[in-house]
């Protein structure tokens, strides 16, 4: 594994990192590569910061893009803008420090936030013994996490990049059916789903911030109870339900199926805690409608990742193996739609 | 199509020497990445077994059977397209049970077949 920084671009951090913090002086006294993130290149820092309001000794994350970047995120300083949005909303995140527009100092735009201890990994997490004696509470403080999150409404005037929908979830499903055209592959199944969708559209009809990704895997846990929301890159303006049922959906509970709340709790304690902390009520057939949504949201991920691989853009074999992750999403997709179908919903 | 059964033993043969042998002494780092290539090899040796495709093509004959020069490429896109103007909404649970299970199952069969269906 190659050092992350030149001698060059390690002085013009420290240099960029001194004016940002109001230092007299900051040293990068340790740099190492985090596992993880395809899009994003991460990086773990010890600062050591002389002077300043920061003065210290800190333990950092910071994120800036991979080398080969594929545009279909958001941006680094975007990313940013909404972390600090939710950790001034009192949602639990890394604390954001500071953001680099400049590519100047590190090539491309760059921040740096707090590094949370903790363990995110849903394999490990859904084995954890002290995370399945809290599963019913762990599930409300999720559910109470979300609301919050929730409580940010447009208009965001700290986001203005958010684009607003009319009908996001009309929007949702005209994406999805978009990146099925262009991979060109005939998906019966997936478009058995989205028509599925299409046909009857529950909705709680509000749009408020969703994270987009809030699920086991981009929740940092600690003795079973949550310390931070990770992974804001595809957070939008959105139907709040999105987020209940992508945290729900079968296919993010890592073999732990029978607890449906990400492999860690029970179903009932998160959405009836999410019901009393934001004072919506949420209508149990409607989560499932989310679900199926959320199910073919992963399977056409998961097909643009194994296209990465095949294409030859990016050879690698967890790409190439997300492929057949597709034909379970694709059974989930049957029972999610005979389930709305025999309920009439 | 299929893989000859003598390169699909071929296949488990490797694979069971990289678990049993190579895995155990694999740094840690590397454990996800050895875990990957079993993976890899595990879904390589079920072609044994025939390629996903003959009974949802026969499902697909089945519902078109005027088509009978079509290919299954082509007879996927009628399908889709179809799904998706609408026309099919009324035959949901034929359609599920003579096509699109069908095409599930083959496709578990060989992707993960220890996958249990079910909400």
């Amino acid at each position: 594994m190659s050092e992350p920084f030149s001698t060059e671009e390690r002085a013009r951090l420290e240099g960029w990192l001194a004016a940002a913090l109001g230092a007299r002086e900051v040293r990068v006294a340790a740099a190492r590569r985090l596992s993880g993130g395809a899009i994003q290149e991460n990086l773990a820092l010890e600062l050591l910061v002389d002077g300043g309001p920061r003065a210290g000794r800190h333990a950092l994350v910071l994120r800036r893009d991979a080398p080969s970047t594929v545009a279909v995120s958001r941006s680094r300083l975007e990313e940013y803008a909404l972390l600090d949005a939710a950790h001034r909303a009192g949602v639990p995140v890394p604390e954001p420090w500071c953001a680099c527009a400049d590519p100047a100092v590190l090539g491309k735009p760059f921040y740096l936030m707090a590094r949370v201890e903790g363990e995110a990994r849903g394999a490990r997490l859904v084995k954890d013994p002290v995370v399945a004696a809290r599963g019913p509470e762990l599930a409300a403080e999720l559910g109470r996490v979300l609301a919050r999150i929730h409580g940010l409404r447009p208009p965001l005037s700290d986001l203005p990049f958010l684009a607003t929908h009319a009908d996001p979830l009309a929007a949702r499903i005209a994406e999805l059916r978009g990146h099925l055209d262009r991979l060109g592959e005939p998906q019966p199944v997936l478009e058995w789903g989205l028509r599925r969708l299409e046909r009857a559209r529950p909705g709680s009809g509000e749009i408020t911030l969703v994270h987009a990704d809030f699920r086991t895997g981009n929740l940092m846990l600690r003795e079973g109870r949550l310390v931070a929301v990770l992974d804001w890159e595809f957070a939008c303006l959105s139907d709040p339900l999105e987020d209940l049922g992508w945290m729900l959906a079968k296919c993010w509970r890592f073999g732990a199926v029978e607890r449906e709340c990400g492999g860690l709790g029970p179903r009932e304690p998160f959405l009836s805690a999410y019901e009393a902390a934001s004072g919506r009520r949420v209508d149990r057939r409607a989560v499932r409608w989310f679900e199926l949504l959320a199910t073919l949201r992963w399977a056409v991920v998961a097909l643009l990742q194994a296209e990465r691989h095949s294409s030859g853009r990016e050879r690698s074999l967890e790409l190439a193996l997300t492929a057949h992750i597709v034909p379970q999403l694709e059974a989930d997709v049957l029972d999610y739609a005979a389930l709305l179908e025999g309920e009439g919903g | 199509m299929s893989l000859p059964a003598d390169l699909a033993d071929l296949l488990l043969t490797a694979r069971a020497v990289l678990r049993e042998r190579i895995a155990p002494a694999v740094p840690a780092e590397l454990r996800f990445e050895a875990a990957m290539v079993a993976n890899a090899m595990a879904i390589a040796a079920r072609a044994d077994r025939g390629l996903p495709g003959a009974a949802e093509v026969e499902g697909l004959r089945r519902l078109y059977p005027e088509a009978a020069d079509a290919g299954p490429e082509a007879l996927r896109r009628r399908l889709v397209a179809e799904i998706r103007a609408g026309r099919l909404d009324a035959t949901g649970r034929h359609l599920a049970a003579h096509v699109l299970w069908p095409r599930v199952r083959e496709r578990l069969a060989l992707s993960s077949p220890e996958y249990r269906t079910g909400l």
